[in-house]
């Protein structure tokens, strides 16, 4: 919670700056909202801003979730407020399709469950421009989803181990026989220790496995090598949402509507 | 839980209870739901009577349209149950209070269709929690031939708009949205990309 007293991370003066992309917003009040950014400089912030959602507000059109924008913020008492606002990036294609945008937004309510306010992370935040840019420019939005994702688990310290099994540490080259992944373990098993790890364990194919390696090893660089096979992508999907839903102990609420989404109109 | 005045006395629990009620209205923090408390016991008691009648009334006699899902005393509601000019469109809005702005502006002549909402992903509001699937009902009669999708020109607004777009688009329905670009008494200046983008895509002749 953002709170009356300067954090560690801004500076002490009475307004301060910021890059930021907008990761949500709430209504408040008759033409208010409150903001919940990321920005390079001062990681996840708090802050309103004030007569946003009228249609002469100066700010409305700049503040929108999945925006990166320059912000001048104002220290307030209990919330920062924001008086002034320039987009600088909008990625305007990757609002044209509903299943492109709720990847995107997907995207955005990761990086907010994950982070804590006042806590700078540049290297998360140029991630996520980065997936934006390619989100924008027409790359095919789940992988590029998938990268933030493995992205985020490897940042927050919940990489999973891939190459050996997370219990025996047997090299995954060397194993045959179906092999699983344990949620708990944070990790691959062979199925010889999986006997002993039953709750949160699943199966996971050796496809899955390099998709993820190469997730990890080279984060949306990889997106467009993986595999194109359907049920091979369903799977990595799949296994990376419940990982994600382990560690968070809470639904993913965008996945939920995007799969339900996709279920009616079709994966566009 | 009793209130630290409660506690000393201070404060009749009867008060302090329509004190936390107003602080669950809307845009009602803890003080002004304090100042409309003692507004409310300061001001003649028939004033209060007819304030407390209305709310009762409203939770009596108010009910969603079948048709069109406005709030209503009667169903169909009024617009419904009479022929208006052009049967064949459809403004679909988010909530009851657009619809009293499309009717301000004296411009829309047809039905509307409202949602109740709109997808906000982030916060678990689906597809199954607003008025959608009536919408679609709507539509299969085959009378309607345009679907005005007038949702705010917000993200949750063009999430909404496009989902609703790909619903409905399959059923052989014209579906627009409404214009967007710079509103009027704006300044181009302070305008973002994307508006000045949208008001130079949908310019008109002049």
């Amino acid at each position: 919670m953002t709170s009356g007293h300067p954090p560690a991370t801004l500076p002490l003066s009475a307004q301060y700056r910021a890059d930021a992309i907008v990761l949500r917003h709430r209504d408040l009040g008759e033409a208010d909202r409150i903001l919940t950014l990321f920005s390079a400089e001062h990681g996840k912030l708090r802050a309103t801003a004030r007569g946003v959602r009228k249609p002469t507000s100066r700010l409305g059109g700049h503040l929108e979730p999945l925006t990166r924008a320059s912000v001048l913020i104002t220290r307030g008492r209990s919330l920062d407020v924001i008086t002034q606002a320039q987009a600088s990036e909008m990625y305007p294609h990757a609002r044209a399709s509903v299943i492109t945008l709720l990847h995107g937004l997907h995207m955005a309510e990761l990086i907010d469950r994950f982070t804590q306010e006042q806590e700078p992370q540049r290297e998360l935040f140029l991630h996520l421009v980065d997936a934006l840019r390619r989100l924008d420019a027409g790359q095919p939005p789940a992988p590029l989803a998938r990268a933030v994702e493995a992205q985020i688990l490897g940042w927050a310290g919940f990489q999973p181990v891939l190459d050996r099994c997370a219990s025996c540490g047997a090299d995954a080259a060397g194993l045959s026989g179906p092999l699983f992944f344990s949620a708990q373990l944070g990790g691959m098993l062979c199925g010889a220790c999986r006997s002993g790890q039953q709750a949160w364990t699943r199966p996971v194919s050796r496809e899955t496995l390099h998709d993820l390696t190469a997730l990890q090893r080279e984060g949306s660089d990889a997106a467009a090598r993986l595999s194109t096979r359907e049920d091979a992508a369903a799977d990595c999907e799949a296994l990376l949402r419940w990982y994600l839903i382990y560690i968070l102990e809470a639904p993913l609420e965008t996945a939920a509507v995007l799969d339900r989404t996709r279920a009616t109109l079709g994966p566009r | 839980m009793t209130s630290p005045s409660e506690q000393r006395g201070t404060q009749a629990e009867s008060v302090t209870r329509l004190i936390e009620a107003f602080s669950r209205l809307p845009g009602i923090g803890p003080r002004s739901a304090q100042r409309l408390a003692y507004h409310v016991i300061r001001v003649p008691q028939e004033e209060t009577r007819a304030l407390a009648n209305a709310i009762l009334s409203v939770i009596d006699t108010v009910q969603f349209c079948s048709v069109c899902q406005n709030v209503t005393q009667t169903d169909p509601c009024p617009r419904c149950a009479l022929p208006v000019e052009d049967q064949s469109i459809i403004c679909v809005v988010e909530e009851p209070l657009d619809v009293v702005a499309i009717e301000r502006s004296g411009a829309f002549r047809g039905r509307y269709h409202v949602l109740h909402g709109l997808l906000s992903p982030m916060d678990g509001i689906a597809p199954e929690n607003l008025r959608i699937r009536e919408l679609v009902e709507r539509l299969r009669g085959g009378a309607v031939r345009e679907v005005i999708i007038a949702t705010n020109p917000s993200t949750e607004g063009e999430v909404t708009a496009m989902y609703i777009q790909g619903l409905i688009s399959p059923l052989g329905v014209r579906v627009t949205r409404l214009a967007r670009g710079l509103p009027s008494g704006s300044d181009l200046e302070f305008a973002d990309a994307v508006t000045v983008a949208r008001a130079l895509e949908g310019r008109t002749e002049f």
